[in-house]
């Protein structure tokens, strides 16, 4: 199973959503990073066949999805940003409902929902209406939606934007139970979301696809970049005009910092740290200000 | 269908709509019978329990059993022998408030009187006569055949054959109390709850799937065609005929209580008002008629409005463009009887027109189409049906024009034309 996107171009009158932007997405959990405006949601709609891309391909095993046409949405699972589902549906009906919408035949409907429910562990919200649920319980909720029809492709666009530590890792372990078999696509500018659970990383950046590999990989390409150091406030001001800053703890008067620097900032006694995924997001996008 | 149900459940089956159905309803059950307060009085012809007293009451009723149903000789007889009795009282045309109760029903012989010429002589006479006055007319439409076939004009030919056909052998032989019927027919308050239940149906059609972002996940799912686009005007569309029926079982059982409605089987045109009518339906059916086209006009002009919906993505200016538009239109749909050929025009691609299709039928109107006479109700029931159609299949055709296949196609063609080759 693969899904290639082969430099995929999309233009909103002069300006550049995305620019010739290549992968190729195989079985496990990609993730796809960026900062608003990056571009994911563009990607997003143009993978899931809302928006039509101005060049470039989209292919399912080698086949293109404009030729495949209600095929590949048989494949696709979609979970759009900060959904809201109807207020007055129950969860139950809700589901029916989006089995009826996506052609899911009535009688194997009820088995499938309580299946998803499961799932999702919201088998004892089904009757309750959507406006009674939480944001993560309605999350989950699009989640089940999403699995209703047994998707090969299961796109999710910010799952985690408003919940709580919690309902996140509850979030990112439902992922990692469904992802078998699947392409599942996360896109997120929470970078924690996607640390523990994809398999794979895209960077987008201004429409660019900036970066793309394991975490381990990308955290390698940072390796001897990525500095600790213990600083009092003078030396932070002086320093953050000098290098890029990411996390600050105080630890009584002074302030223990990880920053981002080619040579070691050797008269801040700075000591080579460990990367992680965030210093490579960090790294890319830090100059767009996070010094502040 | 449980799809159909979802989809209604979406926008339609809200408590606030519960409640302004309910409103809706008790507002036009009140202005029924308001209208049947004010029903009679002053130069009206209409005699309501409300307005009239209890002697009038009792005296209207008690001939109403005495010459109801079929119109015998011997009715007539007796009809015209009792307006003869009080032919020495009131010959001297003074209009006397006497009280006479011994000798009078009502207690006055003008009272009397008024009750059996307007409400009993003049019906019983205009439905008698019917048949001799209609008999001149089709004969008049016969000698207008031949003298227009003469003349080569096809389209009064035809306009007069048309109306041979339609007026041959009219014959009206029962009478009932029909102020019931011409109330009821001539009743158009309930529109406006109509079109307000309609519009807020159709202003969240899309607008509420943009607000729970709905509208990516549908569109992105197998059956996306059906839900994004079918399923919404079918749930618009049953909604139209619920609020219809509901609105006209209500009007039909609350004038029922109030006035009676007698003589529905009768033909239309027993009411004096569509003596013209080409219509040969019963007072029953051309109510149901009525009904039949408001659903028709509502279910063309959903049809724009859903587009509309669909296209501007400011919920008031949604609200806006449809109330103006139904103003306008309902404005226009006055120009159906007009003289004036460009307002005709107009009339038939206004989807609201059939809103005045009690009026229209009061008289034979149509027009002239290449030369041959098309009736008014078939021409507008023509371009509706095909606005309607059109309406579904030139976006069919639009899809179809951006499709890889069609456009290689396309292509292909295009440049056979400039090289001569076949593109290969």
């Amino acid at each position: 199973m693969q899904l290639t996107i082969s430099s995929i171009t999309k233009k909103y009158r002069k300006n550049y959503a995305l620019k010739s932007v290549t992968a190729q997405l195989s079985q496990g959990v990609y993730g796809l990073l960026g900062a608003n405006g990056a571009g994911k949601t563009t990607l997003i709609n143009i993978l899931i066949g809302v928006l039509e891309a101005n060049s470039g391909d989209i292919l399912f095993n080698g086949t293109n999805i404009k030729k495949l046409g209600t095929k590949y949405l048989e494949l696709i699972g979609y979970m759009p940003q900060y959904p809201r589902f109807y207020p007055n549906f129950r969860v139950d009906e809700f589901l029916d409902y989006m089995c009826c919408v996506k052609d899911i035949p009535r009688k194997a409907a009820p088995a499938i929902i309580e299946e998803v429910l499961w799932q999702v562990n919201l088998t004892p919200q089904s009757r309750k209406r959507i406006c009674e649920l939480s944001g993560g319980m309605r999350q989950r909720v699009g989640i089940a939606q999403a699995m209703l029809n047994e998707p090969k492709i299961l796109i999710l666009d910010e799952p985690t934007a408003g919940l709580d530590p919690a309902e996140r890792i509850r979030f990112r372990n439902i992922i990692s139970r469904i992802s078998k078999d699947r392409i599942v696509l996360i896109a997120t500018h929470i970078v924690q979301d996607i640390e523990y659970i994809a398999n794979e990383v895209m960077i987008l950046k201004d429409g660019f696809l900036v970066q793309k590999g394991s975490i381990a990989e990308l955290c390698r390409k940072e390796n001897g970049r990525v500095w600790e150091a213990v600083l009092s406030e003078q030396e932070l001001t002086e320093a953050m005009e000098q290098f890029l800053i990411g996390n600050m703890r105080r630890e009584g008067d002074k302030i223990r910092v990880r920053l981002i620097s080619e040579a070691a900032p050797g008269r801040l006694k700075a000591i080579p740290a460990a990367p992680q995924l965030e210093d490579v997001f960090f790294d890319i996008f830090g100059k767009d200000g996070a010094n502040g | 269908m449980k799809a159909l149900m979802y989809e209604m459940k979406k926008n339609i089956f809200r408590k606030y709509m519960v409640f302004l159905i309910l409103a809706a309803l008790g507002a036009n059950i009140l202005l029924i019978y308001t209208q049947y307060c004010q029903a009679g009085k002053g130069f009206s012809d209409v005699i309501t329990r409300k307005v009239s007293t209890e002697k009038e009451w009792s005296y209207y009723k008690e001939l109403h059993a005495q010459f109801d149903g079929t119109i015998t000789k011997e009715k007539v007889r007796n009809l015209t022998e009792k307006m003869a009795d009080y032919e020495p009282h009131i010959s001297n045309g003074d209009f006397s408030t006497e009280y006479d109760p011994d000798h009078t029903e009502t207690g006055y012989y003008y009272g009397d009187y008024s009750i059996l010429e307007t409400y009993f002589y003049n019906p019983i006479e205009y439905l008698v006569n019917y048949s001799i006055s209609n008999g001149q007319l089709t004969e008049k439409a016969s000698e207008n055949i031949e003298f227009y076939n003469k003349m080569g004009n096809s389209c009064e030919e035809e306009k007069n054959q048309y109306i041979l056909s339609r007026y041959q052998n009219r014959r009206l032989t029962e009478f009932y109390d029909f102020q019931g019927w011409k109330q009821l027919i001539g009743y158009d308050y309930s529109d406006l709850f109509l079109f307000v239940l309609l519009i807020l149906a159709i202003v969240p059609c899309y607008y509420n799937e943009q607000k729970y972002k709905m509208s990516e996940i549908i569109l992105a799912s197998k059956g996306q065609k059906k839900a994004y686009t079918y399923l919404k005007h079918g749930a618009v569309y049953l909604w139209i005929i619920c609020i219809v029926f509901a609105a006209a079982s209500v009007n039909f059982l609350i004038f029922k209580v109030l006035y009676g409605l007698d003589g529905g089987w009768t033909c239309l045109y027993a009411l004096s008002d569509y003596q013209y009518t080409p219509l040969n339906l019963s007072l029953f059916c051309f109510f149901l008629f009525i009904n039949i086209m408001k659903c028709l006009s509502l279910i063309v002009f959903a049809r724009i409005g859903i587009w509309i919906s669909g296209k501007v993505k400011n919920i008031y200016m949604i609200y806006l463009i449809l109330l103006a538009g139904t103003a306008v239109c309902l404005y226009c749909s006055g120009f159906v009887c007009s003289s004036s050929p460009v307002k005709q025009y107009l009339t038939l691609l206004n989807p609201l027109s059939g809103f005045q299709i009690c009026e229209l039928e009061k008289g034979c109107y149509g027009m002239n189409v290449f030369g041959h006479y098309v009736p008014w109700l078939a021409a507008y029931l023509c371009v509706q049906t095909g606005i309607l159609l059109l309406s579904y299949i030139i976006p069919l055709f639009c899809s179809g024009l951006r499709k890889p296949g069609y456009r290689k196609l396309k292509g292909w063609f295009k440049r056979r034309r400039t090289d001569g080759s076949d593109g290969m």
